[in-house]
């Protein structure tokens, strides 16, 4: 359909209230790229719905399994959940500015957007209502407490991602923001030194006292 | 053939009112539109007045720029062209005025109807059931006088622009039928007959088409009259005209899945819907093609005339958007683009630049005409093309941006593989800057279309006292006329022999059997609804029929009485223009958001709330996310809970009273459609008190105000606690299953 001089702007003998029509051939390119968009799809659809571990669903679940193999590496190297493990998370800066985001996307609509205390309690006093080890923060996290509409987190959030903020919420404790709501529960002095001399005690009856963390995180 | 000549005028009269209508409703929809645009940036203007909120407003400024603004536009353009192009007056005075009418009451009726919150919640299609039934009766009115005119005309064959004024007709009138049915629970309160993925298809199947059938084929045919009759030339190609109306008409409809990527719609209607707008993007741009090549040799003029100035710029935003509309619908874009600005910016592009400058430049046309007396001022219209051209690149460009900021901001990991701006309200802030110059835009496209006001009302003020009459004259249609035979092939100049079959092919390829149907009305339009029910059907059937479209999941159970009211509150807040309900499976949605959406969940949406923007968060698993008292202290004051929120007050949620009256009613016309409701077909309000009566008490534990039992926040708060915790919820035994489905659903949370 190539455009000729011959019968390029030849007049057809239709008027319609003055207007008038031109004969003019399809544009080449045009009737091209009309065929390329009838002809390629096929081939799309055959290599997308053609195959396993094409589809949405087979590529979002390989991405999935890939960043929980990252997360499995991490908790495997690390061990068993101590105070001790999660006083150690407290000096790893990567994971303290990854917790921090979390709070501020998870806690921080109960406990403020620095822990202040809002619904939730004030997480930077010495006064815990659930314990303030670093372990017994964890617990909280994980299980909740359903009653008071702190929600389970470990069935929401993965468990490395909960062991960072158990760590970050003891990086918090002192800080003294503005605004802080009245405190709660029983007042606890953290002693670092002395929960540790504590689970050096324990030790000997390892592992039954502690939890596997790549089992927790089926 | 006789020839006896015969005497008509116009109906102009008809034609001034619908213009007048459309330019004080393009007003009214534009000031709406900056008015929510600011409410975005700026959330106090939402004043804590019910009325006068975003979810409420936004509905207000999609129907009045729609239907009322470029409804009333076509309806202007097509009684002026339609008369002319078939040489008859319009066939009914009578039905005329009752359009006329029909369609402004109508208007009126959606003016107040949503901003008091009365929607059935599904986008440009909000208008509740008895408006929705005065709609298709004015559409007939509309249909029978135009067809009767067709009748009555006294051109044989039909042009190009009355081809597509027949699919818009019949179209519109299938798109809002089959999307509108609903069963109504009151004068103001209906369910849609689908629910969940279907309800969710068929919504979209008219969303788009609607954009197909109101926004473009009646502007295509505006174009196909006013182009070359402003311009002087003649159309570029017929060939073209007949081939891209055709395919326009025909793969238009398949392509409304590509809103509802990696959603649960199943993924066949999803590609298939994606195939098809890239097929579309051809016969958009034919469109184009005939419309700026018609006005080859008169390039001269455009520099001179605003109405061309108007016109070139809409048809290179109809080609502009005609060519993102099949970019965005290619999944692996629209993964970043959906849910984000940058459909905001696609649409916008296309009303306010195609549909705008086309009703624009045909205003500035038709004043001179229909006032009869020359356009107060040609420096004010060009004064109102600049203005407008500036306002637009600034909301186009300014939504580009926010769109793709904001798509790549929730799809950012950090180095460890987790949400680098996990806080969505981080990337509401970032939009910021980007939402004002939207606002700069807006008001820059206002200030133009008040400068058509002042220039419309200058014009008719220069009236004559008496408007003339012409008096037409043209023979009546023969009707034992046969179409001559086409004895125009080129291959007969040929001194070569061909066979039969090549004159054949040639006569199809030069589209000459067109000319037969352009003399046949009738056949003609049973042409267009055949192309348009058979690719409808293609896509309907299976998605209604296949039962592995949507697998049961047996965990997933009706919402209670109470959570089915607090839904309806929802739906009335219009909840789902800033929140949707659709998680894809992407690990940055489901990082966010929890698990993505599975089709078997919402088998009891009557309608759907996936939604198609989140200006907030995605709530398909809000439930048990907060505690009840979070979501008081959120719906009184959501900057308290989320410092730079953007969404409005809902301080009334707590002082208006649930109608515990009204609930067994929906309950039953839920269980009408199908939903196993057991129980609460006979005690739906005891049920709903009593579920009140829990949360309330929650509520007050976790140190909240006291009597709220009785408050729409309560049932609110049902409702969105329930929101996507069916999933994995263990199943109950078949027995309590059956006896009691839906009365445990309060206690987990």
């Amino acid at each position: 359909m190539a455009e000729n001089g011959d019968n390029k702007d030849r007049l057809l003998n239709h008027l319609y209230d003055g207007i008038q029509e031109f004969d003019n051939p399809l544009p080449t390119w045009w009737v091209a790229i009309f065929w390329i968009s009838i002809i390629l799809t096929p081939f799309y659809i055959i290599y997308y719905h053609g195959g396993d571990g094409r589809s949405a669903i087979d590529k979002y679940n390989a991405s999935v399994l890939a960043h929980f193999d990252k997360q499995a590496e991490e908790l495997l190297a690390m061990g068993p959940i101590t105070e001790g493990t999660l006083a150690g998370f407290q000096t790893d800066e990567a994971k303290m500015a990854g917790a921090a985001q979390l709070f501020v996307s998870k806690c921080s609509s109960c406990h403020g957007m620095r822990g202040e205390g809002n619904i939730g309690p004030n997480l930077t006093d010495e006064y815990w209502i659930h314990g303030g080890r670093l372990t017994d923060i964890y617990r909280t996290i994980t299980d909740g407490v359903p009653s008071k509409g702190m929600l389970a987190w470990g069935k929401q959030m993965g468990l490395g991602d909960i062991l960072s903020l158990s760590a970050y919420v003891g990086t918090i404790r002192g800080a003294d923001p503005s605004s802080a709501k009245k405190p709660q529960g029983e007042p606890f002095n953290y002693d670092l030194d002395a929960i540790l001399a504590e689970e050096a005690a324990a030790a000997p009856q390892e592992p039954a006292e502690t939890e596997d963390p790549a089992a927790g995180a089926s | 053939m006789s020839a006896q000549l015969e005497k008509f005028t116009y109906d102009d009269d008809i034609v001034r009112k619908f213009c007048l209508a459309t330019v004080i409703f393009g007003v009214v929809a534009f000031l709406v539109g900056i008015i929510i645009a600011i409410q975005l940036a700026w959330p106090e203007l939402n004043m804590g007045i019910s009325w006068l909120t975003f979810g409420r407003l936004r509905p207000l400024h999609t129907n009045a720029a729609i239907f009322a603004f470029a409804g009333n536009a076509i309806f202007a353009g097509m009684y002026y062209s339609s008369q002319r192009l078939l040489k008859a007056r319009m066939f009914s005075r009578a039905l005329s005025l009752a359009h006329f009418w029909g369609w402004q009451l109508i208007i009126v009726a959606a003016a107040v109807s949503l901003p008091l919150g009365i929607t059935s919640g599904k986008e440009y299609a909000e208008l509740e059931w008895p408006i929705d039934i005065a709609i298709a009766l004015v559409w007939v009115v509309f249909a029978v006088n135009f067809f009767c005119t067709i009748w009555k005309r006294r051109e044989r064959h039909l042009y190009v622009a009355i081809w597509f004024y027949i699919a818009t007709i019949i179209t519109v009138a299938i798109l809002h039928i089959f999307n509108s049915l609903a069963i109504p629970a009151s004068l103001f309160k209906s369910y849609s007959i689908y629910a969940g993925v279907q309800d969710a298809f068929m919504q979209w199947w008219y969303g788009h088409n609607a954009v197909a059938f109101f926004l473009t084929t009646p502007f295509l045919g505006l174009m196909y009259y006013f182009m070359p009759k402003a311009a002087n030339r003649p159309v570029f190609s017929y060939r073209l005209s007949i081939l891209h109306f055709w395919s326009l008409v025909f793969i238009y409809i398949w392509a409304g899945p590509h809103h509802l990527h990696y959603t649960a719609l199943p993924a066949w209607a999803s590609t298939l819907g994606m195939w098809f707008s890239l097929m579309l993007w051809m016969p958009s741009w034919g469109g184009m093609i005939n419309g700026l090549l018609t006005l080859r040799g008169a390039w001269h003029k455009v520099s001179e005339e605003p109405v061309l100035k108007f016109f070139v710029v809409a048809v290179t935003f109809y080609g502009m958007c005609t060519f993102e509309g099949p970019l965005l619908s290619v999944k692996s874009v629209n993964a970043l683009s959906h849910y984000t600005d940058w459909t905001i910016a696609h649409v916008h592009g296309g009303t306010l630049g195609w549909n705008g400058f086309l009703t624009f430049g045909m205003l500035y046309w038709l004043f001179p005409l229909l006032f009869q007396t020359r356009l107060w001022s040609k420096k004010l219209a060009e004064f109102h093309f600049w203005i407008g051209t500036v306002g637009i690149l600034l909301y186009i460009v300014s939504m580009w941006a926010a769109g793709i900021t904001q798509g790549l901001m929730w799809m950012a990991f950090d180095q460890t593989g987790r949400l680098l701006y996990p806080d969505f309200v981080e990337t509401t802030l970032r939009l910021m800057p980007m939402y004002w110059v939207r606002v700069l835009g807006g008001i820059l496209f206002l200030a133009g279309a008040l400068a058509l006001v002042v220039n419309m009302f200058m014009t008719w003020k220069n009236r004559p006292k008496k408007y003339e009459e012409p008096v037409y004259e043209a023979p009546a249609l023969d009707r034992s006329y046969q179409e001559p035979k086409d004895e125009s092939s080129p291959l007969k100049d040929n001194p070569a022999h061909f066979p039969k079959l090549a004159y054949k092919v040639d006569r199809f390829k030069r589209a000459a059997w067109h000319r037969r149907w352009e003399g046949l009305p009738l056949l003609f339009s049973v042409w267009v609804a055949i192309a348009v029910i058979v690719a409808s059907l293609f896509e309907i059937i299976p998605t209604f029929l296949i039962k592995s479209n949507v697998p049961t999941i047996e965990s997933v159970k009706p919402y209670t009485p109470l959570e089915l009211y607090g839904r309806d509150i929802y739906i009335a807040e219009g909840c789902y223009n800033c929140h949707s309900q659709m998680i894809r499976p992407f690990r940055a949605e489901t990082d966010r958001y929890g698990d993505y959406s599975k089709p078997g969940e919402f088998v009891y949406d009557h309608p759907f709330q996936w939604g198609s923007r989140r200006i907030g968060p995605d709530l398909q698993r809000v439930g048990g996310k907060y505690p009840d008292l979070w979501h008081v202290r959120h719906m009184r004051e959501p900057r308290e809970v989320t410092p730079g929120s953007v969404m409005p007050v809902y301080p009334w949620l707590l002082e208006k009273d649930t109608a515990y009256g009204k609930i067994q009613k929906r309950v039953d016309v839920m269980a009408m459609l199908g939903v196993p409701y057991g129980e609460a077909l006979n005690r739906a309000e005891i049920m709903a008190r009593d579920q009140a009566a829990e949360i309330a008490a929650r509520i007050v534990e976790q140190g909240g105000p006291a009597d709220l039992a009785d408050k729409e926040i309560v049932a609110l708060i049902a409702y969105l606690q329930r929101l996507g915790t069916d999933l994995n919820r263990p199943v109950e035994p078949e027995g309590d299953a059956a006896a009691e489905p839906v009365a445990s659903m309060t206690e987990e949370h």
